[in-house]
């Protein structure tokens, strides 16, 4: 049925432009390309407890 | 204008809650350019008055070594341009460790900038009777004293006032430092004065001093960087002239520096005469024990993991058969064809087999936090000093390890307080060698499906939860003789110092506690709903498609041939559901993933998978946890219909080679873990790696010794358990 191609075929088709968004953020070092909301990435506190934000 | 103060002292004396108490919501949080170290900035507000507080990283000299160490003595010596001018220090110290704080209060006095110092603690210190003079420190430091505790607010409005006034207020009293130290610094910065052209700046005296006592420093290399490989000799000739009978300057400079804490100590601090061992010290005498402080930490470890099992047990099931009847109903709903295949075997059998493990997430999680809050990791890293210290690195390198079993990004990130370059790269490389928590779902999937359910020691501990305490060994175990190995051949240099202080322990914060499970949580499930969520459409894809008509046409004829013959009842069932079975497994088979999978099988053959745990493997490489995904999308599509409601577990233990023999057994399910417990599968980990190198031969390096690592060890653990007949 071709509705169901249509929306298969976005689904694909946004799957892959967010990796691929994903991998151009992290290639150009604006992110580390994990998808995980970036929490962790500002955890490391200089001179002091690591994990403490 | 607002002047710009800058907020130094020793790390872990509460820089980061006075300057939250003082700024509130008036701050910026940044990077140095050129550095990964974190600027944060704020402004603190009084009336119509306002001062800028710049919070530096936390050190316990100004011998610059670090990058932390480097922005923070170049920003006290105005050479940055992305930070303004600094008036004034606003000096935070521990008031219940006076004595060791006062060493760098003594170094950062000598700047000769108006300076307030804040001693905090107080509550601690009141505890422990340790009565301070302020008006004798005061009188004996030459600044203003304000007592406060920021935890509880306390004393802060009198720092607000006194940091107002500050950058019209006075320099410090100055330490006695032997004379020819002085006169030799005073020495060097009159040459450097006459390569004023070169150098841009005039060298001030107190960096010429840093220079001579600091071998090797940052300041000295830079100086070396503009003046030429010949100006060492000169520098060398001025430490000759420093130097009083070969003594080393460094030791020189803290004996004067500790003599006159020692003289302000007498004049301004009480201590109880007969000091008794607070409660935290005689806990330390067992748990920082050689035998029975390492004995504590096994036990501890395997507690926590049959905690983990027994506890998340129910958890899952409840998640588990929550995700499997929405995937029913959502399933039911959507007429069979391309769509439903894409809601149930992909985003249902992979998106929530991921979601599955979230209990077991949240409770590791919960744990760690537990035992970070607690104090009890820094005696972890204590006895880990001694095992590290056989590679050449030391317990420093311990904490960025630690942070890294949640995951390896903040980890890396952590090694920025490591201030020889060698060791720091060394633990960069082999900190994604602990397991994180992305590992943690294929450990459990495996032990859960393969290991049996014994248990030893009276049913306290069980087998599958000593498997979970092995494979987290095996990231350690590894990562010892690798990092000796670096620091034998690309980071040869000698075993840095240590200094590793030990908090006392507290009853851990439930605030500080939740916080930190809430945001691994909400980062599981982020990936789960972002990353895993792409990759499962994509790996879906790759495996439905082309979906040849070829083979609907050969196994529709079967299916009519099969109805119009003889066979009926429960055999007609039977024959018409193997038909299902094999024409599922060739859509598979010859969708783009299985063409690709048959090509790489033979590569990892020697591992005892076959194409579908290869294809898993390698769709995972962006982040571990795509293979429970991908596992639950590949064995749900080659499966026959009534089969995708089973659990991800049941399917994988009901998976066989195309001759019938079951897939998987123990060999198979301990060399896919190992496999995941030595390899680089995680972008972000290697581009963390780039940001913080510099270099992209740092995480290309990373990631072709972990890669063959993980491939050689699961290869001999495959051969060594099938050998031993538990493969099959």
């Amino acid at each position: 049925m071709s509705w169901e191609i249509v929306i298969v075929g976005l689904a694909v088709l946004g799957a892959s432009a967010y990796c691929g968004r994903l991998a151009w953020r992290a290639f150009h070092g604006k992110s580390t390309g994990c998808g995980c909301g970036a929490a962790t990435c500002h955890a490391a506190k200089p001179g002091g407890t690591p994990r403490e934000t | 204008m607002s002047q710009t103060v800058a907020l130094v002292g020793n790390p872990n004396v509460g820089k980061t809650a006075v300057f939250n108490a003082l700024t509130g919501l008036h701050q910026h949080t940044g990077n140095y350019a050129g550095v990964t170290v974190e600027r944060k900035h704020g402004t603190v507000r009084q009336g119509g008055a306002s001062v800028d507080l710049i919070d530096l990283p936390g050190a316990y000299s100004l011998s610059a070594r670090s990058p932390d160490e480097i922005i923070l003595a170049d920003v006290l010596l105005g050479l940055r341009e992305d930070a303004a001018p600094v008036m004034g220090l606003l000096i935070v110290v521990d008031a219940s460790n006076l004595e060791r704080n006062l060493f760098f209060v003594s170094q950062l006095l000598d700047l000769d900038k108006p300076s307030i110092i804040a001693l905090n603690m107080m509550d601690i210190a009141r505890r422990r009777n340790i009565a301070i003079r302020t008006e004798a420190l005061e009188a004996a430091l030459g600044v203003p004293v304000v007592p406060l505790c920021a935890r509880t607010g306390e004393g802060i409005a009198e720092l607000k006032t006194a940091l107002l006034g500050l950058c019209s207020g006075q320099a410090g009293a100055q330490t006695p430092l032997p004379q020819r130290h002085e006169a030799a610094a005073k020495a060097l910065a009159a040459v450097l004065e006459t390569h004023r052209h070169v150098l841009g700046r005039v060298v001030p005296a107190i960096e010429a001093l840093r220079i001579l006592v600091d071998r090797e420093s940052y300041a000295e290399k830079r100086l070396i960087g503009r003046l030429g490989a010949d100006f060492q000799d000169t520098i060398e000739r001025y430490r000759e002239e420093a130097r009083s009978n070969g003594k080393s300057l460094a030791a020189e400079e803290s004996r004067a520096r500790y003599a006159w804490v020692q003289s302000v100590m007498a004049d301004a601090v009480e201590r109880p005469s007969t000091r008794t061992k607070s409660r935290s010290e005689r806990i330390d005498n067992l748990l920082t024990h050689r035998f029975f402080g390492t004995l504590f930490f096994v036990g501890l470890m395997l507690l926590i993991f049959q905690t983990i099992y027994s506890w998340a047990g129910p958890l899952m099931d409840l998640v588990d058969g929550g995700i499997g009847s929405l995937g029913e109903r959502v399933g039911g709903l959507l007429p069979g064809g391309m769509l439903q295949s894409l809601v149930v075997d992909g985003i249902f059998a992979g998106v929530g087999g991921v979601l599955v493990f979230l209990p077991q997430i949240l409770l590791l999680s919960l744990f760690i936090a537990l035992l970070e809050d607690c104090g009890y990791m820094s005696r972890a890293a204590f006895l880990m000093d001694r095992l590290l210290g056989w590679c050449g690195l030391s317990g420093q390198s311990f904490i960025p390890m630690l942070s890294s079993f949640a995951c390896a990004v903040p980890g890396i990130l952590a090694t920025r307080t490591i201030n020889n370059r060698r060791d720091r790269f060394t633990t960069i490389l082999v900190a994604p060698l602990m397991s994180c928590s992305a590992r943690l779902p294929v450990y459990l999937i495996m032990i859960a499906a393969f290991i049996p359910e014994h248990s030893i020691l009276g049913g306290l501990i069980g087998i599958q939860a000593m498997a979970l305490f092995l494979m987290y060994s095996v990231g350690v175990l590894v990562a010892v003789p690798t990092a000796w190995i670096l620091k034998k051949t690309l980071f040869k240099g000698p075993k840095p110092p240590f200094i590793l202080e030990m908090p006392s322990y507290k009853v851990p914060q439930a605030m500080t506690v939740g916080r930190k499970v809430y945001y691994e949580g909400k980062e599981f499930l982020s990936r789960a709903g972002t990353l895993i969520f792409a990759v499962t459409i994509l790996v879906w894809a790759l495996a439905y498609f082309p979906h040849s008509s070829t083979i609907a046409g050969q196994y529709e004829a079967e299916r009519t041939q099969l109805l119009q013959s003889s066979v009926e009842g429960e055999a007609r069932e039977l024959a018409l559901a193997d038909v299902n079975d094999r024409e599922n497994g060739a859509y598979l088979r010859y969708s783009f993933l299985g063409q690709f999978g048959n090509f790489v099988e033979p590569v990892f053959h020697p591992l005892g998978w076959d194409w579908r745990i290869a294809t898993a493997t390698i769709a995972s490489f962006p982040a571990r946890e795509i293979i429970v995904a991908t596992l639950g999308t590949l064995f749900n599509l080659g499966s026959d219909e009534d089969e995708a409601s089973l659990t991800l577990l049941e399917t994988l233990k009901a998976a066989t080679w195309p001759d019938g023999r079951p897939l998987f057994n123990i060999a198979v399910a301990f060399s896919i873990m190992v496999f995941f417990a030595l390899c680089a599968q995680c972008s972000a980990t290697l581009i963390t790696i780039k940001r913080e190198t510099g270099q992209w031969r740092w995480p290309v390096l990373t990631f072709v010794y972990m890669t063959g690592l993980a491939y050689v060890c699961a290869c001999i653990t495959y051969q060594t358990l099938h050998f031993a007949g538990l493969g099959g």
